[in-house]
């Protein structure tokens, strides 16, 4: 069954970054130097083609995007500047937009100042949100920060946690849902054994906590940068869910305010840096940048910093009206980063590719198993 | 038998005789043959140092006749004749032993080989004993040309020589000049008008006072030989011309490939399927449309087709690749909002400022679709609620896909073929076709647009497919040797021809029928045949068939041609 | 012209690297005064022109004739044949006023691109009315470059009678060709072609041959060019000498040999190769002992040679020639391999150049012609050990051949060399036939076998069971103690690891490293890559701007033997016809847009 060409696709995806895919003359040297292309995932150029030719089912089935780390080494080495890596890239926020449901993300990688207004928006509520219910349940004064008659309640903001936390969990859980239908599901070839979901699900936290794919990448460093800022996102994550209490106490608890701090740095170090470079355009990987790269970098830096500020003003200086101002002001950044930008923009990645490993493995293992089915069936191999 | 002093020289050409010829072996063989006073081997004997070798031994060893073993006199006999000539005894003291093409190149077994080697050395040898002195002679140079085709090759041809001050008249078969460059407008890569140089060419050539132009004219016969042509050339539909010429340029041209012969596009039955000369002109004049009317949205342009297909053509057209980026470009511009596709499987953009030109259309986002060489894309019929009034099914070789792409007006990219007359003017004026009907030149590299014919030269696209560069350089070049030719005035013709004994012919004039190329005349007052020397090509029918044997072949003696047969027997018999 | 016509001019700019030294405003303003403009408008690249939008104005300002002038305007021309038709026009009406191909690219681009639009204007070709004038012209000729190109337009012209002075920069004629064993499609041997040329140039009383020797300055006009040629000190003196050797062998001094593309070495007295022409030796004043000891020391040859031709005290003199017309055919470099370091060209001994291994496969090479992979030796004299070829060394089990090395790539050189393809389809044919055992791969991205019979030779080629890979390989790497080359097979949708005794890197053809200065010399333009500019690409590929000035061969623009012989033939028939005729061309630039103006104008009158 032949498969609709479709010329529109290509002008689409510019409005994701993919500006220069189409230069492609297909030498093969991307998917020959890339270190993480190996079979049966060719990649990049293989997706390249796909894209050019507006293959549409293709590639949203296609694995591959998330399979390759931008180590930049494609666009380096692209004898035709066709920006290999940077169109990967865009793949992923293209895919990105196709998971998510809502049709929310679409808009936001489309136009950057839709995505702002949105988290301006959300901020704007966030702030009047804690204006009401924060007088009313604690009955609080601004100038108490904790215990008895403070501003807010810890479990107040509690609760608020966890209701934030369910909904972003449903929405990304439903985009996950239609990752696994579109590269997997969907395809009626692949037969995969129930088994094998058990056996593979290991590779999710492997990879989520180590990101070690990207480790076998000639360049170390980005990988490290990656992986602090992954860790610190997801320490401070696991303290607000899990340890808001102690955050809050009076005193302050190194057990719990330890890693706070740590991971305070790393996101405020690795956001910086990764702002500086791309600024500065040095690394293949920071030559492009798209609006959002950069809203989210600046949320990052944003949120980090008032966080940092609010702790300042109240442990050292103890001016308990000053810091919940600032709290307020720090969370109408989290809460748009957390409400907006893991669901529907940049953020999500953060699940989208250890499930791609995952899945990739099972398609994998589904491919070889064919192979070995027509194999013993005497016809040959698919070319 | 006279006793000579024969130098033999053997050449290794390289490896191309010695890798399977033993050359030291064959020297060795001849330096004890009767009458012969040195032999020697060398890598190159056409080199330097190889023909002064010969023309030292000459005037040392003073030998009076010389056999070189090496390639096929066609490739070196001028070459070595001078060097004897240089040396100071008669060129025609030379006998060629050819090695290569009929021993080394045809054979792998070394040993056999080397034995016929040795054979043909002898026979050589033997032959060389009884060559007798020739004197060239020379003959009058004409200094007008005839120029076959109107085209841009003939054009230029044409405007070079009456440049020069020499007359040319300029055949053409339409009622109009410029050839087939007159249906294109915009000329890839840089994309200048085709019309400004076409336009610029033929005002300088009407203007011309050395060029008679003829249109609605056809060659209708040529005879005579270099620099003494005589052309008769019909003009119109029943005016009749006789022209002296001294060269003769043929320039006449392709015809584009029938796209009607590949069925399955359906060329000819489906409305919007056309040629690449038929969107030229809708290009040219600012209609692009459907059969029905439409504007269209999706191009297709289908590469290859007739070309680079053993069914139709196996060789490459070596133009429509970039033709068709030029109309990727022209559509865009055109039709902003259109979308282009083209279907190829190598893109042969080879020329200065094309790959840049492939480049930028890829950057227009031209969608470039694969097909493997051998196949050919399906067209189908687009379904009721598609946008487009045709489909085209591939087999898309980069992405492995079978796919298919929607589309308005599909484009054939039809080749360049030899024209349905190029077998004619070929017999016309005695020059040969290779197996797809082009005109052979004389060496692809040492003599382009010379042919086998002396004083008959081609040029452009009749000779190959080729761009109009090409054409142009190719038609310059043909001008150069035709005006060096002018420029000497006279011009030599080989001393090797047929004679008539008059005291031993019958006057039968079995031979005046026989002759190829016209050149026996028969006297009806001596009752007598005679050969007009300048015009025999010494092919030898007529001293064959002679039933008086009065008719001998210079440099061909039955003589010579016996003692050379003997040297080959001996030689078999010899071992045995 | 009758009725003076109602002409739009619309200037229209392509977004180009580096845009074009024209005063776009000045120009319109010029085109205002012309007779019959009605409407003049410089648009800017963005947006595109929209043909609908075009056609109302067309209609609305009742334009009969449109001009699209530019930098390449042919890109618009479509547009505004479109408008033109759609506006019930004549479609036939819409001119090109092309800066970039009537030469506007040089100094006096806004002169020229006035003159240029004005005949547009005046609807007559710039090429008629811009026709050089005649001048008169000496009929001698200077040929610099002794390749095949040169080679061939110096006979041409020789043959015809006329005298031709041929300037070589090396201490031989006969270029790269010289260096090749087979030529494709046909596989006969270079030399074969070649030498008797060679020979013919030596021995030609018409040719005044000067090798090593270099053009340092032209003065004078068209027709009449004075040339300055430095003759460098051989301290041989050719014409005396037999070549007997004997001096190269008593010579101490080894230096790599440049017609061995440096795989094996040559003496400091040395010829360049046995059937090089002038058949005498020279000395290479930078590695002779004897000249750089100022006399010291050494000295062995000047004692060895019997006839006593060698002398020292010869000086470089320069010598200077008048001439009419010069032909430039000075070739080309080849690309160099140690750019691309992934291809690992001097690291790994067995990845040779192009140029390398038609060395290594010729009949006259260091083997004698057999394919032989490179050993480790000692060397005596060094007492170092080096990598050389040796005849009875190990022969190759298998060869990579990889395609456009250094060129269709941006970071080197963007333009296809137009050879590769065919000679990699050669080498692959060469080592079948050597070494029938040997697996042999060729990676590529397209095949561009365009020429006659080269299609046929690429079908031959798959028969002898080359192992032809779609995709351009990536890189050579050392795995696990073998040589081995990556690639991508497109085709197959694999990976490909080969491990492999010898690389071959098919590399580009780069414009000669001189042709800067020469350019300079001579008063000609180069193009966006560095090869000379033609007059007009299509129907003047062989003029220059300068009258009296020609190019031929690689110099203008890769291409093959074929080609380059045909374009050096015509470059003769361009020298020939002027001299023949008594008139030469002079220059274009010495024309003055009124003067092309009044010419154009008379013209579109007649």
């Amino acid at each position: 069954m032949a498969i609709r060409a479709n010329p529109r696709l290509v002008e689409e995806l510019e409005h994701y970054g993919a500006e220069d895919v189409a230069k492609c003359y297909h030498c093969g040297n991307c998917s020959a130097v890339c270190p993480f292309s190996r079979e049966p995932f060719l990649f990049p150029r293989k997706s390249m083609r796909y894209l050019q030719m507006g293959l549409e089912e293709k590639l949203l089935g296609n694995l591959e995007p998330w399979l390759c780390y931008y180590c930049g080494e494609c666009s380096e080495e692209c004898p035709r500047e066709a920006e290999p890596g940077e169109t990967m890239m865009s793949m992923r926020r293209w895919l990105t937009s196709r998971y998510d449901f809502t049709g929310i993300s679409k808009l936001f990688y489309r136009s950057w100042k839709a995505e702002l207004a949105a988290i301006l928006l959300v901020a704007l509520l966030t702030g009047a949100g804690f204006l009401l219910f924060g007088f009313r349940w604690g009955g609080g004064h601004l100038g108490v920060y904790a215990g008895e008659g403070a501003f807010l309640t810890t479990g107040a903001v509690h609760v608020f946690d966890w209701i934030l936390g369910c909904v972003l969990a449903a929405f990304l859980g439903i985009n996950c849902a239609r990752m696994w239908w579109f590269s997997i599901g969907k395809d009626r070839t692949l037969r995969i054994p129930p088994l094998a979901y058990l056996r593979q699900a290991f590779l999710l936290p492997v990879h989520f906590f180590t990101q070690k794919r990207y480790a076998e990448c000639g360049k170390k460093r980005p990988w490290a940068i990656h992986l602090a800022l992954m860790l610190s996102y997801t320490t401070m994550l696991v303290l607000i869910m899990f340890f808001l209490h102690a955050m809050h106490s009076e005193r302050t608890v190194w057990a719990a305010h330890g890693f706070g701090y740590l991971a305070t740095i790393g996101l405020l170090g690795t956001s910086i840096y990764a702002l500086r470079g791309r600024i500065r355009k040095e690394e293949t990987h920071y030559k492009h940048s798209h609006e959002t790269d950069w809203i989210f970098l600046i949320l990052l830096v944003f949120v980090a910093g008032t966080g940092i500020l609010q702790n300042v003003l109240y442990r050292v200086f103890h001016l308990d009206v000053a810091a919940n101002v600032v709290y307020v002001v720090h969370m109408m950044g989290v809460v748009p980063m957390l409400g907006l930008e893991v669901p529907f923009s940049k953020w999500a990645h953060l699940a989208y590719r250890p499930l791609a490993m995952y899945f990739s493995e099972l398609q994998a293992e589904a491919i070889r198993e064919r192979e070995r089915a027509v194999a013993a069936a005497g016809a040959p191999l698919p070319a | 038998m006279e006793d000579r002093r024969i130098g033999v020289y053997v050449c290794n050409c390289g490896t191309n005789i010695a890798k399977v010829v033993d050359c030291d072996a064959v020297s060795d063989f001849a330096k004890k043959l009767p009458g012969v006073a040195v032999a020697r081997s060398y890598k190159y004997m056409c080199s330097n140092p190889g023909q002064e070798m010969i023309i030292q031994d000459i005037r040392e060893l003073s030998l009076d006749r010389v056999v070189v073993a090496a390639c096929s006199p066609r490739m070196h006999e001028p070459t070595f004749r001078k060097a004897l000539q240089t040396a100071g005894i008669n060129p025609y003291f030379l006998e060629m032993a050819n090695i290569r093409e009929q021993c080394s190149w045809v054979h792998d077994d070394a040993r056999a080989a080397t034995d016929k080697a040795l054979a043909l050395a002898h026979a050589a040898v033997r032959r060389v004993v009884h060559h007798e002195p020739l004197e060239k002679r020379f003959v009058d140079m004409c200094p007008a040309t005839l120029v076959l085709g109107g085209g841009i090759a003939g054009l230029t041809a044409a405007l070079e020589l009456s440049d020069a001050g020499q007359p040319v008249f300029l055949v053409e078969k339409d009622d109009h000049l410029g050839g087939n460059l007159a249906r294109v407008d915009l000329t890839a890569p840089y994309l200048d008008s085709a019309r400004d140089m076409l336009a610029d060419r033929i005002r300088r050539v009407l203007e011309s006072p050395k060029i008679e132009v003829l249109l609605r004219s056809t060659l209708q016969s040529l005879s005579g030989f270099v620099g003494n042509f005589r052309a008769e050339i019909r003009v119109g539909a029943d005016g009749a011309r006789t022209v002296d010429v001294g060269s003769v340029l043929v320039a006449t041209g392709f015809r584009e490939f029938d796209a009607r012969r590949i069925e399955h596009y359906g060329y000819g039955r489906l409305p919007n399927v056309v040629t690449s000369f038929e969107l030229e002109r809708m290009l040219r004049e600012g209609r692009i449309l459907t059969r029905g009317g439409r504007v269209p949205k999706y191009f297709a342009m289908i590469h290859c087709v007739g070309s680079r297909n053993p069914e139709y053509h196996g060789y490459c057209s070596r133009v429509c690749c970039m033709t068709a980026l030029k109309y990727g470009h022209e559509i865009k511009s055109a039709l902003p909002g259109a979308y282009v596709y083209d279907l190829y499987i190598d893109m042969h953009a080879f020329g200065k400022g094309c790959e840049d030109f492939y480049r930028r259309t890829a950057e227009m986002k031209t969608m470039f679709l694969m097909y493997a060489k051998g196949t050919t894309p399906e067209i189908v019929p687009s379904g009721p609620d598609d946008d487009c009034e045709m489909l085209i099914k591939v087999h898309e070789v980069l992405s492995g896909e079978e796919i298919e792409v929607p589309a308005d007006l599909v484009v054939l990219m039809v080749g360049m073929e030899a024209r349905e007359d190029a077998a004619d003017v070929a017999h016309l004026v005695s020059i040969s076709q290779d197996k797809d009907g082009w005109f052979i030149e004389s060496h692809p590299k040492l003599d382009p647009v010379a042919t086998t014919t002396e004083g008959v030269f081609i040029a452009g696209t009749c000779q190959a497919p080729k761009g109009i560069p090409g054409s142009v350089a190719q038609a310059e070049a043909a001008a150069a040797r035709i005006l060096g030719k002018i420029s000497r005035g006279k011009i030599e013709v080989d001393a090797v021809f047929a004679e008539v004994d008059e005291t031993r012919c019958s006057g039968c004039r079995m031979c005046n029928e026989l002759c190829p190329y016209a050149a026996i005349e028969y006297d009806a007052a001596t009752k007598r045949s005679r050969v007009i020397s300048a015009v025999c090509k010494a092919c030898g029918c007529c001293v064959a068939a002679c039933p008086s044997g009065a008719i001998q072949g210079r440099h061909f003696t039955d003589r010579q041609i016996f003692s050379q047969i003997e040297g080959v027997l001996e030689w078999a018999s010899s071992q045995g | 012209m009758g009725v003076p016509k109602k002409i739009g001019v619309y200037f229209c700019q392509k977004e180009a690297a580096l845009p074009m030294p024209v005063d776009w405003d000045a120009v319109a303003e010029y085109a205002r005064g012309l007779p019959g403009v009605a409407h003049v408008e410089v648009r800017s690249p963005r947006p595109a022109p929209d043909p609908e939008v075009l056609a109302h104005e067309i209609k609305k300002r009742d334009l009969k004739v449109v001009v699209v002038a530019g930098d390449s305007p042919g890109h618009f021309k479509p547009a505004f044949t479109r408008a033109v038709a759609l506006a019930g026009g004549e479609p036939t009406e819409v001119r090109l006023a092309s800066f970039r191909q009537h030469g506007a690219g040089a100094d006096d681009g806004t002169e020229r691109a006035k003159a240029v639009v004005a005949c547009a204007v005046h609807g007559v070709p710039f090429g008629l009315a811009a026709s050089p004038r005649p001048t008169a012209v000496n009929p001698a000729t200077l040929v610099i470059g002794g390749g095949v190109a040169g080679i061939q337009a110096a006979l041409e012209i020789a043959d015809a009678g006329q005298k031709v002075y041929l300037v070589e920069k090396t201490g031989t004629i006969g270029g790269h060709m010289a260096m090749f064993d087979k030529t494709f499609p046909t596989l006969d041997c270079a030399a074969c072609i070649l030498t008797p040329k060679m020979v013919a140039v030596g021995q030609h009383e018409k040719i005044d041959l000067m090798t090593y020797a270099e053009v340092q300055d032209v003065a004078g006009e068209p027709g009449a060019y004075r040339v300055k040629v430095l003759k460098k000190a051989r301290f041989v003196d050719p014409d005396a000498c037999v070549a007997c050797h004997a001096c190269m062998e008593v010579c101490p001094v080894a230096v790599p040999s440049e017609f061995d593309g440096g795989i094996t070495t040559r003496k400091a007295i040395y010829m360049p190769f046995p059937q090089a022409v002038p058949n005498a030796y020279l000395v290479d004043a930078a590695a002779c002992t004897y000249i750089l000891s100022g006399g010291k020391k050494c000295g062995a040859c000047l004692r060895k040679c019997a006839k006593e031709l060698i002398h020292f005290d010869d000086r470089d003199e320069v010598v200077e020639i008048e001439v009419g017309s010069i032909v430039v055919a000075t070739g080309y470099d080849v690309f160099d391999a140690r750019r691309i370091e992934r291809y690992g060209y001097g690291v790994h001994p067995n990845v040779l150049t192009a140029l390398e291994f038609e060395r290594l496969t010729n009949a006259s090479g260091p083997t004698g012609g057999a394919i032989v992979m490179k050993t480790l030796r000692r060397n005596k004299r060094t007492k170092q050990d080096e990598w050389v070829f040796d005849a009875e060394g190990p022969r190759p089990g298998s060869v990579a051949i990889v395609h456009c090395v250094g060129s269709r790539d941006k970071k080197y050189n963007p333009y296809c060399s137009r050879v590769c393809c065919m000679y990699s389809l050669k080498f692959a044919h060469l080592v079948k036939e050597k070494l029938p055992d040997a697996v042999c791969y060729e990676f590529y991205i397209d095949m561009r076998a365009f020429g006659k019979g080269y299609e046929e030779f690429f079908e031959r080629i798959r028969l002898e069971e080359v192992f032809v890979v779609r995709g351009r390989s990536a890189k050579v790497v050392e795995k696990d103690g073998r040589m081995t080359i990556k690639g991508e097979d497109i085709l197959k949708d694999r990976l490909v690891e080969f491990p492999v005794d010898m690389v071959l890197l098919s590399v580009g053809l780069e414009p000669a490293c001189a042709s800067d200065r020469l350019a300079g010399i001579l008063g000609i333009d180069r193009d966006e890559d560095g090869w000379f500019r033609e007059t007009d690409y299509n129907i003047d590929p062989t003029g220059t701007e300068r009258g009296g000035i020609h190019v031929a061969g690689v110099c203008q623009g890769p291409k093959d033997i074929p080609d380059a012989v045909a374009q050096a033939s015509a470059v003769a028939a361009r020298v020939l016809k002027s001299v023949v005729s008594g008139r030469g061309q002079g220059s274009r630039a010495s024309l003055t847009v009124e003067e092309i103006e009044s010419r154009a104008r008379a013209l579109a009158g007649a």
